[in-house]
């Protein structure tokens, strides 16, 4: 590649345009939200002129916003601690300890990462309406943790293989029974990887919906993308409130990115390719 | 500290025999080492005698104990892994006090233990650090430390030294030799480095495709290898091997393509072809030596400062001579060459096997 | 074996939870839809159907439209999205960016974003009066360039698909920093030195070292075509008329709107096995043929 100062420039300029058209629309979003619906209507490139904080305090006043978080809260730290779990017991026997069945338990999971899950969206709504399980507590939470562990086993999997057998063996001669070896030797070893299936696992629910949007209907159990919904619905003319509303939704998220940005970044794109 | 025994110890893989009808008696305080090639099988047969291997044939008996059925953790023995195999995310003290731990010693019991074993290797300024922030050789230190606190029947080692530099593993093998003097433990060591046996074995059991090819002190295998393996096996620079034949009764033996010679201390009774094993150290090589019967011409002369190897052609055949004399001979030039009745070794040439007189 | 494997049944007890709600979110669901499938919904009973679901949708002509929306979308996906995600990462890779830190969190983040809100930022975007695109335009006098972006059947399905570029391209892009961080630097100081340009070099020199992580970017592409849900159903509902519908949501729409669970039910399980079939058939294909000539060492 030639190294010219003019290629330099157009190429660093091609790469900031991008990143900003990346991230404006999120921006443009934020600083709205600070507008009236009027001046909004009137100039929605601006700054706002005299930012206020009213749109958030309706929503703040709203009980629906805090059942959803408390549901959305519910959802994805239960599911994330599930998915850990599982998937680091799951994990471990199939990198360690040879059985019969253990390919097919491999590639039961796997074939999670290729499944179109909308496409099982009608399937499972039938089977939980069929057994009663629709519209509860629980009800997202079998999904959100099914679809979360196929990624989580592939990258626990691979963690672990790459942990030498030896450390297994020496805990083990050290008299070490199989809960001791697991969680106190192999499981803080794999802090990355559980770091990893953590945050995406968190990510993965936060955002989740249409499992939400298929299986719940009391907005007793809705989490918060199925209240964003709803409430951007009621707005459809105070665009401010609705920005307000994706603002206070996406928060948690963005922040977890920015301070997780590589492992984020890493652990979805070492994922994607895992199939 | 106890004996170990092993009892017609067999292993399959698959398809493959790894190891067939292995017997071993290690007396109580002795420092075994089992030596070999890659592949010989001396690492499976070391992971048997830990309980890591389970499936196997014959029995293992430690004291007067027959562990064949109980599992690794279960038979009293440490072992100290090729990778160490530190546990990453302790540091070196709750490396060294985690078997007491899950024994579930009082704390004051526990890091008195640690105590005394960082102490005996050094280790005492480093209880706090953790395995990453170690050199290679520290790291091996506390792999044998948390051996030690286990105060086991038997101690193994599996290639301990293979993941260090050269001069590091001289010096750890000088320390291994002095922690066996100090603490009289029973040890089973595996290399696959000679020179490690040599130096630290009281006893080297030599091993070659699944079996057991010779087991003796270092400097009987050093004289009196009982295979051609051994022979080759044991000593650097290697045995030198020569084409020979004989006929029964007499006391000289005739070297491939008419080169010449040599004189034998005995008569073996055999006829026919043999291979003559001489160790480089035994030949003699000058410009004129009235005792020499074979002349070869100089190929190389490699000298490291104290010795010097020459490497000679004996008509169609190769041979290195090891000398503490700088040679006065140069590449192309012919000169005498003398071997010592006592120094040839014969082998059959079919099997290998040491043919004595 | 080893020596520290617990016995079977406690090695399945453990197993078991994991593999039980994995089996019952992923597997059952499969079977049920099967059922389904060869039932269909008459005064609220399910009745035997036969095959005649599936005789259905070979002549259902909606069907064969909104699979085309899929098709359109992944086509113009794996053009404007994963193409351009190579370069961006060979451009990306070098070593005098400005600001890099910041380029590499903005181009990942919207994949991070939930796509209700995304799907909500950009109907904001593309509004007729308010939106940021026509207002946009407006100020740099290009009102003749003004859309009804979300509005127009005819230009609905390529908003849509710019939404999902936008979102997902940081993905792609990440997947390929990630192949070319595997590949050895010096080939490209090579390329530098042998005189090639930068499409020479990206093209001819690192292309070739990356065919199996862009090979799979592809397949990925295309399983995800089939994944396409949440932006539609959020952002146009589908419209107008079917414009902007694609198969997941019809097969959703055919249950909920309509309740015919049996005709739904058919359709979902044909775009599962259709998609797993696909998939496994690629990948197996990519392994045949890049084991060998791979720069890189585990893609």
């Amino acid at each position: 590649m030639p190294k010219t100062g003019l290629t330099r420039i157009v190429v660093n300029s091609a790469l900031l345009l991008l990143a900003i058209s990346a991230v404006f629309p999120v921006i443009w979003i934020g600083y709205n939200s600070l507008k009236t619906a009027p001046e909004f209507l009137l100039n929605n490139f601006s700054l706002p002129a005299d930012p206020t904080l009213a749109s958030y305090r309706e929503i703040l006043d709203d009980r629906a916003f805090f059942v959803a978080l408390r549901n959305s809260l519910f959802y994805t730290i239960a599911s994330t601690v599930l998915i850990v779990l599982f998937s680091f017991v799951v994990g471990y026997f199939l990198a360690r300890f040879d059985f019969r069945g253990r390919k097919a338990i491999y590639g039961l999971f796997v074939a999670g990462l290729v499944i179109p899950i909308p496409s099982l969206l009608v399937p499972i709504f039938l089977q939980y309406r069929g057994i009663g399980m629709y519209d509860n507590q629980f009800t997202l939470l079998l999904p959100y943790v099914a679809f979360g562990l196929s990624i989580a086993v592939v990258i626990m999997e691979s963690y672990i293989r790459e942990i030498s057998v030896e450390i297994d063996e020496a805990a083990h001669m050290d008299g070490a029974g199989l809960f001791t070896l697991m969680w106190v030797v192999i499981f803080p070893i794999c802090r990355p990887a559980v770091s990893t299936v953590a945050l995406l696992s968190f990510i993965a629910a936060w955002n989740e919906f249409a499992f939400a949007v298929t299986l719940v209907r009391n907005e007793e159990f809705r989490p918060l993308t199925l209240w964003l919904r709803t409430f951007a619905g009621q707005y459809s003319v105070n665009y401010p409130g609705m920005m307000a509303g994706m603002v206070l939704a996406t928060i948690p998220v963005i922040l977890i990115y920015l301070f997780f940005r590589d492992k984020i970044s890493a652990g979805f794109a070492g994922g994607a390719v895992k199939m | 500290m106890a004996t170990l025994e092993l009892n017609r110890i067999g292993k399959v893989f698959g398809t493959t025999r790894v190891l067939s009808e292995i017997d071993l008696a290690v007396a109580h305080g002795e420092f075994v080492i089992l030596v070999g090639p890659s592949g010989c099988g001396k690492s499976t047969l070391l992971r048997i005698i830990a309980g890591l291997e389970t499936r196997h044939d014959g029995e293992v008996v430690i004291g007067k104990k027959n562990v064949t059925g109980l599992r690794a953790k279960e038979r009293d023995i440490a072992m100290v892994f090729q990778s160490y195999a530190l546990y990453p995310h302790m540091t070196v003290a709750r490396n060294l006090g985690f078997s007491l731990r899950i024994k579930r010693l009082p704390k004051p019991a526990i890091a008195e233990r640690v105590g005394r074993a960082a102490e005996i290797l050094n280790l005492t300024p480093l209880l706090n650090r953790y395995p990453k922030e170690l050199s290679g050789g520290q790291r091996q230190r506390v792999a044998m430390g948390r051996a030690l606190v286990r105060d086991p029947a038997i101690f193994l080692f599996d290639e301990p030294l293979s993941n260090l530099d050269a001069n590091l593993r001289v010096a750890m093998r000088q320390e291994i030799s002095d922690l066996h003097a100090r603490l009289g433990s029973t040890i089973v060591y595996v290399t696959h480095d000679q020179i490690e046996a040599m130096t630290m074995a009281d006893k080297i059991v030599v091993m070659n495709a699944g079996r057991i090819e010779q087991v003796g002190r270092p400097l009987d295998l050093y004289d009196n290898p009982q295979s051609r393996f051994v022979a080759r096996f044991i000593g650097a620079p290697a045995m030198n091997f020569l084409a020979g034949s004989m006929e029964g009764g007499a006391a000289r033996i005739r070297l491939a393509d008419g080169a010449g010679e040599l004189s034998l201390a005995g008569r073996p009774a055999r006829s026919g072809a043999v291979e003559i094993g001489v160790r480089p150290e035994h030949i003699r090589v000058g410009r004129d030596l009235p005792e020499a019967a074979l002349q070869g011409i100089v190929r190389h002369v490699v000298t490291t400062g104290a010795d010097s190897y020459l490497d000679l052609d004996l008509g169609s055949q190769r041979l290195t001579a090891l000398t503490q004399e700088r040679p006065d001979v140069g590449p192309g030039d012919r000169v005498a060459i003398a071997i010592p009745p006592s120094a040839p070794k014969l082998f059959d040439t079919e099997t290998g096997a040491r043919i004595e007189f | 074996m080893q020596a520290f494997q617990p016995t079977r049944r406690s090695l399945w007890a453990l197993l078991a939870p994991s593999v039980l709600v994995y089996g019952f979110i992923v597997v059952v669901p499969v079977v049920v839809g099967i059922w389904f499938s060869f039932h269909e919904m008459r005064n609220f009973q399910m009745e035997w159907a036969g095959v005649a679901n599936y005789a259905r949708m070979a002549g259902d002509g909606d069907l064969w439209f909104v699979l085309g929306n899929n098709v359109t979308i992944t086509g113009l996906a794996i053009f404007f999205q994963v193409m351009p995600a190579f370069f961006i990462a060979v451009l990306m890779n070098r070593k005098d960016i400005w600001a890099e830190k910041f380029v590499r969190t903005a181009v990942f983040l919207p994949v991070v974003i939930s796509p209700v809100v995304t799907s909500f930022v950009w109907i904001l975007v593309f509004n007729l009066d308010s939106g940021l695109l026509n207002s946009t335009l407006a100020v740099l006098g290009l009102e003749a360039w003004q859309q009804r972006w979300l509005d127009d059947p005819e230009i609905v399905i390529y908003s849509l698909t710019a939404v999902l570029v936008w979102q997902y391209i940081g993905l792609f892009v990440v997947i390929f920093l990630a192949g070319l961080s595997a590949i050895n630097p010096e080939t490209l100081e090579a390329a530098d030195v042998d005189g090639a340009s930068f499409f020479q070099t990206a093209v001819l020199v690192v292309l070739p070292q990356m065919s199996r992580t862009v090979a799979v970017a592809m397949v990925l592409a295309l399983s995800g075509g089939l994944k396409i849900f949440e932006h539609p159903l959020v952002m146009t509902g589908g419209g107008p008329g079917l414009a902007s519908t694609v198969v997941a949501q019809f097969a959703y729409d055919v249950s909920f709107r309509r309740a015919q669970f049996g005709y739904g039910a058919t359709i979902a399980i044909t775009i599962t096995v259709l998609s797993l079939v696909t998939v496994l058939a690629c990948l197996w294909i990519i392994n045949r043929l890049t084991v060998r000539s791979s720069g890189e060492t585990d893609a």
